[in-house]
């Protein structure tokens, strides 16, 4: 046996080690031809004309919004697909193929076994949306820069001056390659780490994997809405005018997290300055409810038989 | 036993859970609202509002996606000139995106000027029927537009695109209102000198306005690269109806950079002004210059 | 007193049944046995018989709802006790996405194996269990790696091939011979016989009989003496012996066997009588 060790909790190396088997378990699922769809896709998009209204003055950053729309909309729903149904998938199918048995039959504690299944597939989505942001970028590079290039020609041909041309320039820039978009992107992977979260806590419940990809897909909408029900309890409810409709609203803002706040990923998509602050408010967050949603998971798994 | 003592724990936690974080998160929300970060939909009308709200942020996040599609499909509904359910797409891609100007643009346009003409030409209608569907399609794409800038309120080229819509002498026109946007896309800052001119061409059309106006005219005519044809027969146009104008001579001489110039653009102003901008003593102005044999 | 690999005290299972107003239904009922390091116990039984249970209890993945399960002196309900086990379950699967090397170096790396360690432990193991990726033998050499005190086999050569299950029974005596506990259940009765120092006989939950494979397979009221070279005289000369003695009989002569299969059809069906 090696080294003795100690069999407290959350033994990084341990974790790591189920992580990377998960990881490895997924990529070689195939998962990543859906990247190379998508790399193609990005790449042949860049050549693609789209349908063109008018001339280059009316279209003018258009173009790039619409190339950012679908780029980041594409990751995003990898993101999210991705993050509820790998992680509805292994809990049950590592016990229907009882290779749990062989791994908890090792000192290994059942939180250890749950946190490294989930941190390899966030490991994945990171990793996938990575490789898609750098396709993204470099297509969205390329594009403001012929965009630029073309409208400084034309500023230039009517005689604007060097404010005015560099007043542009910064218009177009900002819905090129920016650090706010890539706080967009991050903001989607924060995203999925807590609906891998949830994933994962309601197939510590359930041993049915389509069950727990409905629900969880299910808990996201509810999530989505979290933002309206908190505004209708805060607006409607008042004391003696207590309703049906209002406890529900206001356990709906209790119990789901508020996946609107997420959706910063549509200002940095039309060239919004993201504030750091904001990105680690979300960071935060995400470390909250991951966090607790381990920990429930783990409290149902602790005394799970198999 | 254990399932449902284990589910009734973990309702309790989470509901804890939310007690404690609630306020926090929706104290974020707000900032994260004002701040502009997240977006919350405006539709007036509360039961479409609800109705809207639950299918939009039931996307989620996968609006941009939809949007995207719809826009390629609206461009098929383009191409067959099915011109009501056009202006559906465009309802839904901009309820999806309200702040990918883009659309706002692209439908207004599709709204006012394609279907509105290839309704006003088409003639299996009766005539009193195409003029209604143009006018009807016109004024749609208009408040269209208008919705857009409700939403984007700081796009000064949505804001321009307004001012070309109710200043376009053949889509029923509103002066007034062309200027104002015009005067908004220019104040935010960022738009280009174009709309303060266009501002001025507009505030000149409206009726009472030419003193602002004039005050307008000189103060872009201060910067050489607006001295463009348009300002400069517009300036001598705006200066010569005042009361107490100076000769026109004069006049010209401020206006233009020298009689032979003032001859030609005043010609082709005469000749070419479609956008039917005021044009009191350019006739006056031009028998003045050839009678005094100035060649253009 | 040598030390005990496994106790099992009172060791009691009930299963929730999913029908409304049904009793839970009691896998194993009130079972102790200990297994001395060192020994090869084999848990006899048919199917459903609470073996698995019984296992699964000893390895933590089911909690007992009476009773007490230690290995090496740790509860198993704590991670610590599977620190010295390796198991193989019956029929496993292991991740389809691993070749046997990386399967091996998985399960190394979660005992705490790395490096040179791991690689040459990995190596070793491959010969030992002298595999070619067959999923029997994957699971044998994945329940060795971490060199572990006790080995716990359900079954373990169920749908193995003759001379694989040979070479499994080889394996198990070589094991013991280095000071390795066994722990394994199986319903092939013959094969237990040949490798179990120890048995236990487990049928519908119920230890119903236990001891050293010698003394349980041999018949009570019966002495045997087998007699090498002997004459026919001599036969003669014992036989009227006991025609003397008036209490003995002589109930056979020739050559005499039993096996562990009769002896368990005799306490299961006496038992349903």
């Amino acid at each position: 046996m090696g080294k003795q060790q100690s069999n407290r909790w959350l033994q990084p190396r341990r974790v790591s080690v189920i992580a990377m088997n998960t990881f490895t378990q997924l990529v070689r699922m195939k998962v990543f031809y859906f990247l190379m769809i998508f790399s193609v896709i990005a790449v042949v998009a860049q050549f693609l004309d789209l349908p063109q209204y008018n001339g280059v003055e009316a279209v003018y950053t258009g173009e790039l919004q619409i190339l950012k729309d679908w780029c980041m909309g594409v990751m995003k729903l990898f993101a999210l697909v991705f993050a509820i149904a790998a992680t509805a998938l292994l809990l049950p199918k590592d016990v229907e193929d009882r290779t749990l048995y062989t791994i908890l039959a090792k000192p290994v504690p059942r939180l250890d076994y749950l946190v490294g299944k989930l941190t390899g597939v966030l490991l994945l989505i990171f990793v996938s949306l990575l490789l898609m942001n750098v396709m993204m970028t470099v297509v969205l590079g390329y594009r403001a820069g012929a965009l630029l290039d073309e409208q400084v020609q034309m500023a230039v041909s009517r005689g604007w001056n060097e404010p005015a041309i560099a007043s542009m320039r910064a218009e177009i820039q900002a819905q090129g390659v920016t650090w706010s978009l890539q706080a967009g992107v991050f903001a989607i992977f924060l995203q999925a780490c807590i609906v891998g979260a949830v994933s994962m806590l309601l197939s510590t419940f359930s041993t049915s994997t389509l069950f727990t990809i409905m629900v969880s897909f299910m808990t996201y909408l509810a999530g989505s809405f979290q933002a309206d029900a908190a505004e209708f309890y805060r607006v409607y409810a008042k004391p003696g005018n207590t309703t049906l409709t209002s406890v529900l609203m206001k356990g709906v803002a209790l119990i789901f997290p508020n996946y609107q706040l997420f959706n910063i990923t549509d200002a940095a998509m039309q060239g919004q300055v993201i504030p750091l602050a904001a990105v680690m408010d979300l960071t935060g967050l995400t470390a909250f409810y991951v966090v607790l949603y381990t920990l429930l998971s783990w409290f149902v798994f602790s005394d799970k038989e198999f | 036993m254990k399932l449902w003592r284990n589910i009734v724990v973990v309702f309790l936690v989470l509901l804890a859970a939310g007690w404690v974080k609630s306020p926090w998160e929706e104290g974020k929300q707000r900032q994260f609202e004002q701040q502009g970060l997240v977006w919350r939909p405006l539709e007036p009308d509360v039961k479409k509002k609800i109705g809207q709200t639950c299918a939009v942020v039931a996307l989620g996040g996968l609006r941009s996606v939809v949007a995207s599609f719809l826009n390629l499909s609206a461009y098929g509904s383009f191409e067959n000139r099915d011109w009501v359910k056009l202006s559906e797409k465009f309802d839904l891609i901009v309820a999806l995106q309200p702040r990918t100007t883009y659309y706002w643009d692209v439908g207004a346009w599709h709204m006012a000027y394609n279907a509105a003409m290839d309704y006003k030409e088409n003639e299996s209608l009766p005539a009193a029927r195409q003029e209604a569907l143009h006018r009807a399609f016109v004024l749609r794409g208009r408040s269209f537009l208008e919705r857009g800038v409700v939403n984007n309120p700081h796009e000064w080229t949505l804001l321009s695109s307004l001012g070309r819509f109710y200043g376009t002498p053949s889509k029923y026109p509103d002066y007034a209102k062309s200027a104002a946007a015009y005067e908004r896309a220019w104040k935010t800052g960022k738009a280009r000198n174009f709309e303060a001119r266009a501002w001025l061409y507009s505030l000149a059309r409206v009726e009472g306005k030419q003193r602002e106006a004039l005050a307008l005219a000189r103060q872009l005519f201060v910067r050489d690269r607006n001295r463009v044809d348009t300002l400069c027969c517009l300036l001598f146009v705006l200066e010569w109806s005042q009361p107490d104008a100076p000769p026109t001579l004069e006049l010209l001489r401020r206006c233009f950079e020298n009689e032979s110039q003032a001859l030609r653009m005043l010609r082709t102003y005469r000749e070419n002004n479609a956008e039917m901008l005021p044009t009191a003593g350019v006739e006056h102005a031009i028998s003045l210059l050839e009678s005094r044999g100035v060649k253009p | 007193m040598t030390e005990l690999a496994v106790d099992i005290q009172h060791l009691v299972k009930d299963f929730r049944v999913p029908l409304r107003g049904a009793k839970p239904f009691r896998a194993v009922n009130d079972v102790s046995l200990q297994i001395q390091a060192g020994e090869v116990y084999g848990l006899i039984g048919p199917n459903g018989s609470g073996k698995s249970t019984t296992m699964k209890a000893l390895l933590g993945l089911v909690a007992p709802s009476s009773g007490t399960c230690s290995i090496f002196g740790k509860d198993s309900l704590k991670v610590d006790s599977r620190n010295d086990v390796g198991f193989l379950p019956e029929n496993p699967y292991f991740y389809k996405h691993l070749t046997g090397a990386e399967t091996l170096r998985f399960y190394g790396k979660l005992c705490n194996l790395r490096g040179k360690t791991l690689e040459d432990r990995v190596t070793e193991l491959l010969d030992l269990v002298g595999l070619q990726n067959a999923r029997e033998r994957i699971g044998l050499a994945q329940a060795l790696v971490q060199d572990p005190r006790l080995l716990i086999l359900d079954e373990p050569t169920a749908g193995v091939d003759p001379i694989g299950s040979r070479q499994i029974r080889d394996l198990i005596l070589q094991l013991r011979d280095r000071g390795k506990t066994v722990f394994l259940c199986s319903h092939l009765l013959e094969q237990v016989q040949e490798v179990c120092d120890h048995v236990g006989i487990i049928f519908q939950g119920k230890m119903v009989r236990e001891g050293k494979l010698e003394d349980l397979i041999a018949v009570e009221n019966q002495t045997e003496l087998i007699l090498q070279d002997a004459s026919a005289e001599l036969v003669k000369e014992i036989q009227t012996l006991i025609q003397r003695d008036g209490a003995a009989q002589l109930v056979r002569s020739g050559k005499p066997r039993t096996t562990l299969e009769r002896l368990f059809l005799q306490e299961t069906q006496g038992d349903q009588s």
